[in-house]
């Protein structure tokens, strides 16, 4: 593999990965690359968000090309197995124990 | 609080109603007896200056500190000094420019001194990237603004969205789902998404590590509704009159400090 199937995610993007577009605009530029494998660096990342990962694991699993993770930080890991191990939805509020109140 | 108190925030939206009906009505927006306003209030009434500049006649605040703090904020100026307790009114970028949101949301991390007080970088991060992202891809906005303002001496900072988009019962209605604003709320926080069983969870994740991990308090308006959230509380829902009606959606949130390291991976799903 040629170094420049190498993205380093944090110079393309930012050392902070927040917004689902942002996700969905960088594999558009990896699908518009020639090379059929791709590795995704993660070092230096700061922070994900769970939008973010979740747009990051969608895109990838319908991307025809190869694409593997080097230097994932544990933030990060743990926030990819939490949307891959996604169980049934839990509702976080009990909508018989809330109090309506007319203003 | 008595059964018949409202919570901080859910007042502090009221008096921007009240300010906001009475300028309507008169033609003037007269602060002069004011005295001080939280972001709750401040971030929808400087988005209402701004919109009606040239409509109303704006009359500041008499006390000159409160006059001086009212325009540094609604002035959208960019925050110069790390000594400032406030974030001003900032526009969030639109869709087309999302890069610039990147160095928006940069803003607000080192303002927070990225999150080191309010329950780590790694929480802190999380939650308010959550916010801007949710506000990018259901609110379909003109205009949306984040505002915040550290009380120093009270231990904990306010931090608002506010976007006029079409709202959370209007992002719903356009996939056919028809709620009352007040219960759209809940379902958006219960996970029902407009977008798909792999979507909806970002929401109600950051109630919880807002509310049981930091914990800290959430108010939530849109439209004729709006819902309090705090640990260990019922949640209240409130269903708004008329002159209680915001056009869009404003998400404000009161973060005690310092707070200590929370894992977001306990309260996420």
């Amino acid at each position: 593999m040629t170094s420049s199937n190498r993205i380093i995610i944090k110079e393309t993007l930012s050392e902070n990965l927040a917004l689902r577009d942002l996700a969905s605009s960088f594999f558009d530029k990896i699908e518009k690359n020639q090379a059929k494998q791709v590795v995704i660096d993660f070092k230096g990342i700061k922070s994900i968000s769970r939008s973010f990962a979740q747009e990051y694991l969608s895109r990838k699993a319908k991307s025809k090309k190869s694409i593997s993770e080097a230097n994932i930080p544990e933030n990060v890991e743990k926030m990819f197995e939490i949307i891959n191990e996604q169980e049934t939805r839990t509702p976080i509020i009990d909508l018989k124990s809330v109090k309506v109140i007319c203003i | 609080m008595s059964e018949l108190e409202f919570p901080n925030q859910l007042n502090n939206f009221l008096t921007f109603c009240n300010l906001r009906n009475s300028a309507v009505e008169s033609k003037a927006l007269d602060l002069q007896l004011s005295s001080w306003f939280y972001p709750t209030a401040l971030l929808p009434l400087g988005a209402f200056i701004r919109e009606n500049r040239k409509k109303i006649k704006y009359v500041p605040p008499a006390n000159q500190n409160v006059a001086n703090y009212i325009s540094l904020v609604i002035g959208d100026l960019k925050v110069e000094s790390e000594c400032k307790t406030y974030i001003p009114i900032i526009s969030l970028p639109p869709k087309s420019s999302e890069n610039e949101s990147g160095k928006l949301l940069e803003c607000v991390f080192k303002f927070h001194n990225n999150g080191k007080e309010y329950g780590g970088e790694n929480a802190f991060k999380y939650l308010i990237s959550e916010l801007v992202d949710n506000i990018y891809q259901h609110s379909e906005f003109r205009n949306a603004f984040v505002m915040a303002q550290k009380y120093e001496k009270k231990r904990f900072m306010e931090i608002c969205f506010f976007d006029d988009g079409i709202t959370i019962s209007g992002s719903f209605a356009k996939k056919g789902m028809i709620f009352e604003d007040s219960e759209a709320i809940l379902q958006a926080i219960n996970g029902l998404s407009t977008k798909g069983s792999e979507r909806g969870f970002g929401l109600g994740s950051n109630l919880k590590v807002f509310t049981q991990g930091l914990p800290g308090e959430m108010l939530i308006v849109s439209g004729k509704g709006a819902a309090f959230f705090k640990a260990n509380e019922p949640t209240k829902l409130y269903i708004l009159q008329d002159k209680y009606k915001l056009k869009g959606t404003l998400i404000s949130v009161r973060i005690p400090y310092p707070v200590k390291e929370v894992d977001i991976y306990d309260f996420i799903q």
